[in-house]
């Protein structure tokens, strides 16, 4: 016999209307294993940021829900805050390396890495190119949809995944493309 | 968040091989495992969630200190919420009188400082209450505590305004849980 899963609307009302925490662990456990993946990616693959930016992100959707106006799905619109968290994140780390003149994180690809995955590919590469990279080519935005996310113009999504895509390639094989 | 059928241009740029690589990149994995844990716990202490039932095992803290946690918030409740109540009371005139004294005015202070320490005590305990390693047992002598000091100060407030009917109603439940309690268990208030 099929269970009867609760909506997401549902499960959102009873956390804002009483603090109901097992609609809430409901919820997380629905769209936190998809939500943890991305924002991993987004953040260059560090686990503890992206922890950091889970809960944060969750803190900020339960405080934002009664504002909520339900013209997305939730999902798409917790995916949003979490984008805006790790970009978050990504805009604090790059001014602590700045003050501290680390290198950032991504700008240089390991020399000794002829091949490596794509994942770890990925999380090397320059925080602006691997944000456009991952929502165009892993969650499956438009360059429009992309624009209007980021607050960039259309050409820069373009110009930013075309760069991002090249020094990917470098950085699997020089000799190869992705695969 | 995935979208389909509208891709641009772009996609095209991807070789096949390129796209299945992509297309196989996991988009789901398991969270670690004390991250739920810690998401409920910040929505609780930011009030966005409601305390949850307690867990049933767990390591144990030490009785004494909750005990003296406990006493620290009662001794200065008891005497502080009195007088807060004689100043509310009081029509305007004997505030402005009572403010002039400077008895009056310092006991006024003590109930500011003493209510405020009081409810820090008892959320103190409330925070112990959300970590997962307490033990509900553990926390049982802190919650009577609490409690027997709020039933005291109500009987003062009672005293203080007999007229008031909250105070009289928050009595009349007070003492008939405390009548149930003595039925049904073994007390273990402690006084000071």
């Amino acid at each position: 016999m099929a269970v009867h899963e609760p909506s997401d609307r549902t499960l959102a009302g009873a956390v804002v209307g009483r603090g109901d925490e097992a609609s809430f662990r409901a919820l997380y456990r629905r769209h936190t294993p998809s939500l943890y993946p991305f924002v991993l990616r987004m953040v260059g693959g560090a686990e503890e940021d992206a922890e950091d930016v889970i809960q944060d992100t969750w803190v900020r959707a339960v405080r934002g829900l009664p504002s909520f106006r339900w013209e997305s799905s939730f999902r798409t619109w917790l995916f949003g805050i979490g984008l805006n968290r790790a970009r978050e994140l990504l805009r604090r780390r790059k001014r602590q390396h700045a003050s501290s003149e680390l290198p950032e994180v991504g700008t240089d690809p390991p020399a000794h890495a002829d091949r490596m995955d794509l994942e770890r590919a990925i999380a090397c590469l320059p925080d602006g190119y691997r944000t456009v990279l991952v929502l165009h080519d892993v969650e499956g935005f438009t360059h429009p949809e992309i624009s209007e996310r980021l607050e960039i113009a259309v050409g820069t999504s373009r110009s930013q995944l075309h760069h991002a895509r090249r020094t990917l390639r470098t950085m699997l094989d020089p000799a190869e493309e992705i695969a | 968040m995935m979208r389909s059928g509208d891709h641009d241009r772009d996609r095209d740029d991807l070789t096949p091989g390129e796209r299945e690589a992509f297309a196989a990149l996991p988009k789901e994995r398991v969270p670690p495992g004390g991250l739920e844990e810690r998401v409920v716990g910040a929505l609780r202490n930011q009030g966005l969630l409601a305390s949850s039932p307690r867990r049933a095992e767990g390591t144990r803290i030490w009785r004494g200190w909750l005990v003296a946690a406990a006493a620290a918030g009662i001794a200065l409740f008891a005497s502080g919420m009195a007088t807060g109540q004689w100043m509310g009371a009081r029509n305007t005139a004997d505030v402005v009188s009572a403010v002039l004294d400077g008895d009056a005015l310092s006991r006024a202070l003590q109930v500011q400082q003493a209510g405020s320490e009081y409810v820090r005590a008892v959320a103190r305990l409330s925070d112990l209450a959300d970590d997962l390693e307490v033990e509900v047992e553990d926390l049982r002598p802190g919650r009577e505590a609490a409690r027997a000091a709020l039933h005291a100060a109500a009987l003062e407030l009672g005293r203080l305004a007999p007229e008031d009917a909250t105070i009289q109603l928050v009595l009349a439940v007070l003492e008939d849980r405390g009548r149930r309690a003595e039925e049904g268990m073994v007390r273990t208030t402690i006084w000071f």
